[in-house]
């Protein structure tokens, strides 16, 4: 009997929506995002004390094949205007991301290592996963229900790591119908306390493709929060292969 | 007069072709942390830093204005000046610049193409001790390999310390510097070709140039340079958090014994850098180097090797990172150590203060500046 009451339960719970989780994670991260972007972008951090610090970076990617290649330069503040970061990241998940780092002061390009993939980009309040190297599969999704977030329909997913001691708990994304981004985040720690919260808006159309202008991410356990605000981007440019070379760097010219 | 025209043409340069500019103002003190705690560095600089860039054209030149209190002396410089022009596969750089090779963390196997400045021992920064060059470079980057090719009309000689200067530990009262004719065979040419393998950088690089030789002559530390080549690979691979360097050079001859030896030799460096995360970097290397063909006039042993360990730590989200390093040369049992701590004020301001410690055998490279361990502090705004 109790065997026949979980079967009707589950039965009745898949069939409630029409779409799983995992498939709609995996429309995020599949969705057309252009096979080119260059972007420029501001940082702003604020430590608990109010004290800020901004950051200017352009961004400009590539996408070769199934593989991605990225170029991330600082532009403002000038003691690491110059900056250079490149990436080179593969589909297959089974092989590490190239990277490279150019360093203007020295007039040097070294390689480094994949970083922890938990470590805050760039002192953001952002890892390197929440920046979207994070791939569906990772994860064990659940729809939880579906509702309104910031004038837009959205699904609201529970991703559960697979691996343990991951970084998180568990995140609740909100996942827009209309624009397949995900608009708010909530981040649990190890421990499955709250961690910070990720605020996307000013979502725009350009070539084609929805955009978050603005996103915003509050670490209530640290007090310190980082706003991300594209200023331009461009998509399905024209943009040379060679920019991706890693003698590209040692020009300076990006 | 020279220096003024330099100035008065920069000025112009600046506001006929409305260049860019940015740059860095610095303030440097260090103190002897025994004895009578003299000053050992009192220096005060502006770098400005010009340029301007076209769609296949960039021009660049960075002009240091310096005050040096402890030789109460002022001193106005070009420091580079290049000018590029880019086509698609390909590109050249002339002008005064600043050349780096090899892949080595502040060691120079292959990394010589720019002569050092000595003149604060160990205790100058890294950017700051590499002198530029005035060259040609042409670089050849099609699909699948780099080439580069430097041409260098004349030597570009190395900066030593002033004969009152307390970094002077050898005690001589001047120096000569013998330099080679500036003539078209005492030209210097250097070559690398790599390539790029996913998974590894490989590189080959040779260079043919004059080598600083020092000895002494009635009291005066006496520069000889002599002709000498190398050929050198490199290589770097990255693997989980890890990264494998290698580098190694073979010089056609070196010179020993005040200049009066010559000797084929050897050098190389293994390193790993580890990010182990949590903003931590750690790195090692061990060198070696091996005399060829040894005899006991080299009045040094036939291989010497240091080991170098660096860490580093970045805390409250990067704005303050923690360095501690150490140079030990394993032969002569000297070390040299360096922590230090960087804070970013923010917006380009940083406050950086350090200690510098020598110590061991008085003859060895670390060791002879063991009266120059130095407590130092240090402010930078890059504008």
């Amino acid at each position: 009997m109790r065997s026949l009451f979980v079967f009707i339960v589950l039965a009745v719970g898949s069939s409630l929506f029409s779409i799983t989780g995992l498939e709609i994670m995996e429309q995020v991260d599949a969705r057309d995002d252009g096979k080119t972007m260059v972007s420029e972008s501001k940082m702003v951090l604020t430590n608990r004390q109010g004290r800020t610090r901004e950051r200017q970076t352009k961004m400009i990617r590539k996408d070769f094949g199934q593989d991605e290649k990225s170029l991330f330069v600082f532009l403002q503040p000038a003691d690491v205007a110059g900056t250079a970061f490149l990436n080179w990241s593969y589909d297959d998940a089974t092989k590490d991301d190239d990277k490279w780092l150019y360093m203007p002061a020295l007039r040097k390009v070294r390689r480094i290592a994949s970083s922890s993939t938990s470590d805050y980009f760039m002192g953001t309040d952002f890892t390197y996963d929440d920046m979207g190297q994070r791939e569906p599969e990772e994860d064990t999704h659940k729809l939880l229900q579906e509702e309104k977030f910031a004038d837009t329909d959205c699904w609201v997913v529970e991703s559960t790591p697979k691996e343990e001691g991951y970084q998180y708990s568990k995140v609740v994304k909100w996942v827009s119908k209309d624009y397949l981004l995900v608009v708010k985040g909530e981040f649990y720690d190890k421990r499955g306390r709250f961690l910070k919260r990720m605020t996307a808006s000013n979502f725009q159309k350009i070539d084609g493709i929805w955009t978050a202008f603005s996103r915003f991410m509050d670490n209530e356990q640290e007090k310190h929060t980082t706003l991300l605000e594209i200023q331009s981007v461009k998509y399905n440019q024209e943009v040379s292969d060679r920019i991706f070379k890693v003698a590209n760097l040692k020009r300076g010219k990006f | 007069m020279k220096k003024l025209f330099l100035l008065m043409l920069t000025f112009f340069c600046w506001q006929i072709f409305a260049l860019d500019v940015a740059g860095k103002v610095a303030s440097h003190h260090g103190w002897q942390s025994q004895g009578e705690q003299q000053s050992l560095l009192d220096k005060n600089w502006l770098l400005l830093e010009l340029s301007q860039d076209k769609q296949s054209t960039y021009f660049f030149s960075s002009l240091k204005a310096m005050r040096d209190n402890n030789t109460d002396q002022s001193s106005f410089e070009l420091k580079e000046a290049y000018f590029d022009y880019f086509a698609d596969s390909w590109d050249v750089r002339i002008g005064r610049q600043i050349i780096a090779w090899g892949k080595a963390d502040g060691l120079r196997i292959t990394d010589i193409i720019c002569s050092q400045d000595f003149s604060l021992g160990l205790s100058q920064d890294l950017q700051d001790s590499r002198l530029a060059v005035d060259a040609c470079k042409f670089s050849y980057s099609p699909d699948y390999f780099d080439l580069d090719i430097i041409y260098l009309p004349y030597m570009t000689r190395a900066e030593y310390p002033l004969a009152d200067s307390l970094w002077n530990v050898i005690g001589y009262k001047g120096v000569e510097h013998d330099l080679p004719e500036k003539t078209l065979e005492s030209a210097q040419i250097a070559g690398r070709l790599g390539k790029n393998l996913g998974a590894v950088d490989f590189a080959v690089s040779g260079y043919y140039f004059w080598l600083p030789v020092q000895s002494f002559s009635a009291g005066d530390l006496v520069i000889d340079y002599k002709r000498t080549g190398y050929v050198g690979v490199e290589a770097s691979a990255a693997q989980g958090s890890f990264v494998y360097r290698l580098e190694s050079a073979y010089y056609q001859r070196k010179f020993f014994a005040g200049g009066t030896v010559e000797k084929p030799w050897l050098d190389g460096l293994l390193g790993i850098d580890c990010y182990p995360g949590n903003d931590w970097t750690i790195t090692a290397q061990l060198t070696a180097d091996l005399v060829c063909d040894y005899s006991v006039d080299v009045q040094r042993d036939e291989s010497e090797s240091l080991l170098t360990l660096t860490l580093k730590k970045k805390v409250f989200r990067q704005q303050l990172e923690f360095t501690a390093q150490a140079v030990n040369s394993l032969a002569r049992q000297d070390i040299f150590c360096k922590f230090s701590g960087d804070y970013d004020c923010s917006q380009g301001l940083h406050i950086l203060l350090g200690y510098d410690y020598y110590d061991g055998d008085q003859q060895g490279n670390f060791g002879k500046f063991s009266d120059n361990s130095m407590a130092w502090c240090k402010a930078e705004y890059s504008f």
